[in-house]
């Protein structure tokens, strides 16, 4: 088990917020998707995000990236490689993106351009940021499509993205996001859009490929399966907070907070009975988040007193290489 | 490579590279009519372009022993001369060369201009987009005969007067429609992936924007060619265009109607062939509709 103290950190962030002016009329003003988080991630680790959906799981990648929508906006810090990605200027920003920093996205479908052949698309940012040749550009594209396992890569690197599935497609963007050589993948739930036979394969080829590249990965998913399989470390995500944070192996043996434990009871397993009803957490998302007094979860939380609805709890250590925001968890004064 | 994970096989590889546009034009070549309308119009561009050679005079040259010679398929004048003695059917051919010229080169660069315009702007987005867009509508609003009278003493008349003024009035509509593409590309998942690589502004337009407006382009660019033609037959007719002796369908029409009582021959040579350029051109504009409308499959 590593416990990353944040100095060794690649990634630091701290006290991450997203938010989003929302349209006059609808009553609301600001809309908070991420609220203070903070976190590190070491050279070469695989963390996983978790979260339902709204959670903002995926804002903390669009924040990094400096890919949010026009109305929304992220304070904070966010350390990366000696500069903090939150305060650079849009040229300054292109030099880390696609050069050290780079992401897969969600749906694969969409997130090729139709009207270019693949493997001129894989080449394009080493054609931008490392100013390879075109056929040196293409030979590196070509040999990467390899490592991903497209059969006949040549081939089909000459191939338009409606010409191939979307299985591959997701290997071709998982291609693309590391023919860099990036020190840190963002991957934005790059299994979700998947059929679930495909999805194994993809989970199993980003662990092949993050180990041997060294590259640093946040995997931000709602799949616990997906978590189990590739992270070193994960945190939970409720309405923008984080709920707890642990190694993989100690947070699926014992998780704390009872929002983690909801959501691992309410993972189906092979060994349940057919026909036997599913355990849920009871009660529906909250849209957005902070704003409000207490913790995120209360109002759904099975174990909730009256403390929880007014003092927001605070991340605390709990036990090695882990911390949890919850006022029931032992040790928290 | 470990053995546990299968390659996928399930497509053929085998199929050969074909992009979006590539299955377009081959949808569009099933068209019948359309097919029919490029090969009649590759005809008459042809006709136009090299048919004056086979003839020892050119469209200048007056013959003063036949002026004024009716239709006689087997002199020296098929269709006769007019009033100066010009042959008609050279003078029609040429004037051709010229109403073609200034339509397909007016269209492409009407539209060049019209999808670099709104690709940008659309991509952009913004206070950028407002202004750019903004532009626009004050240029809709000049009055278009009398901005060409103005170019032309700008420019001292003639041909490229007229082409400018032809471009600079047609070139808005296809900003707009392009304009309203990349607003809905410019938040397409592949434009973001380009900016998560890194790609700038001015990339992401060249090589992710504008290749995905061309279907839409081509489509409209179709329709702007007849355009460009009428607009040049329209402004010489009026006789702020084309200017004697040059030909173009447009003067050859007006000298046709004011002998219009006496000799129609005059005004049907040109107009008919102005008319079935515009025929053939509507087809292929429709055809190419049918082929690249993808709600229309």
């Amino acid at each position: 088990m590593r416990l990353i103290p944040m100095t060794d950190s690649l990634l630091s962030v701290r006290d991450l917020s997203v938010r989003f002016t929302l349209p006059q009329g609808t009553g609301m003003g600001v809309g908070v998707a991420v609220d203070g988080i903070s976190f590190g991630v070491a050279p070469g680790e695989v963390l996983g995000i978790v979260g339902e959906s709204g959670s903002g799981k995926s804002q903390i990648l669009f924040a990094l990236m400096g890919l949010l929508a026009s109305n929304g906006r992220a304070t904070g810090q966010a350390l990366f490689d000696g500069q903090d990605l939150l305060a650079l200027s849009a040229p300054a920003l292109d030099r880390v993106r696609g050069v050290t920093l780079s992401m897969i996205f969600q749906d694969p479908m969409t997130s090729l351009n139709p009207y270019q052949r693949v493997g001129d698309q894989l080449a394009e940012g080493l054609r931008a940021h490392q100013g390879l040749s075109r056929g040196a550009a293409r030979d590196a594209a070509v040999a990467m499509l390899d490592r991903v396992r497209i059969p006949d890569a040549a081939t089909r690197a000459r191939h338009y993205p409606h010409q191939f599935s979307g299985g591959m497609r997701q290997r071709v963007m998982i291609a693309m996001a590391l023919l860099v050589r990036p020190k840190l993948l963002l991957a934005d739930e790059p299994t979700t859009a998947l059929d679930v036979t495909v999805q194994a394969q993809v989970i199993d080829l980003m662990a092949e490929l993050a180990a041997e590249s060294g590259a640093a990965t946040i995997f931000v998913t709602h799949d616990l399966g997906v978590v189990a399989r590739l992270c070193d470390r994960v945190i939970v995500l409720y309405g923008g907070r984080i709920m707890e944070e642990a190694p993989a192996t100690t947070l699926f043996a014992a998780p704390r907070h009872p929002y983690a434990q909801g959501l691992l009871a309410a993972t189906p397993r092979m060994a349940t009975p057919p026909g036997a009803r599913m355990t849920t957490i009871p009660g529906t998302p909250r849209s957005g988040a902070g704003g409000t007094a207490g913790c995120p979860f209360a109002p759904r939380c099975a174990a909730v007193h009256d403390r929880c609805r007014d003092e927001t709890p605070s991340l605390r250590v709990s036990g090695p290489g882990s911390r949890v925001a919850c006022h029931l968890v032992e040790g928290a004064p | 490579m470990p053995a546990d994970l299968p390659d996928i096989v399930a497509e053929a590889p085998s199929d050969p590279p074909e992009s979006a546009l590539a299955q377009q034009f081959r949808r569009f070549r099933r068209n019948r009519l359309a097919m029919a309308g490029v090969l009649v119009l590759t005809l008459i561009v042809l006709a136009c372009f090299l048919g004056p050679y086979a003839f020892p005079f050119t469209g200048a040259d007056a013959d003063f022993d036949a002026i004024g010679q009716g239709i006689d398929l087997f002199s020296a004048h098929p269709f006769g001369t007019d009033d100066f003695g010009r042959d008609l059917l050279v003078r029609v051919l040429e004037g051709g060369r010229v109403s073609l010229t200034i339509g397909f080169l007016g269209a492409l660069t009407a539209g060049v201009i019209g999808v670099l315009y709104g690709a940008i702007a659309g991509y952009a987005g913004g206070r950028t987009d407002a202004w750019m867009m903004r532009a626009v509508e004050v240029l809709y609003g000049f009055p278009y005969v009398i901005l060409v009278i103005l170019l032309s003493l700008l420019l001292g008349g003639g041909n490229l007067a007229l082409f400018a003024a032809i471009v600079f009035t047609l070139w808005l509509t296809p900003a707009v429609i392009v304009r309203a593409q990349a607003q809905a590309l410019s938040r397409r998942e592949f434009v973001e992936a380009a900016r998560a690589g890194g790609m700038t502004g001015a990339q992401i337009v060249v090589t992710h924007i504008v290749p995905n407006t061309l279907s839409v382009a081509i489509v409209y660019g179709s329709l702007l060619v007849p355009e460009v033609i009428l607009a040049e037959s329209f402004l010489s007719f009026l006789g702020i265009g084309i200017k004697e002796p040059q030909a173009s369908w447009g003067n050859l029409i007006q000298i046709g109607t004011s002998a219009m009582t006496t000799d129609l021959r005059l005004l049907l040579l040109p107009a008919t062939l102005l008319a079935t350029v515009l025929f053939c051109l509507n087809f292929i504009a429709d055809g190419l509709r049918d082929a690249f409308d993808p709600n229309d499959r």
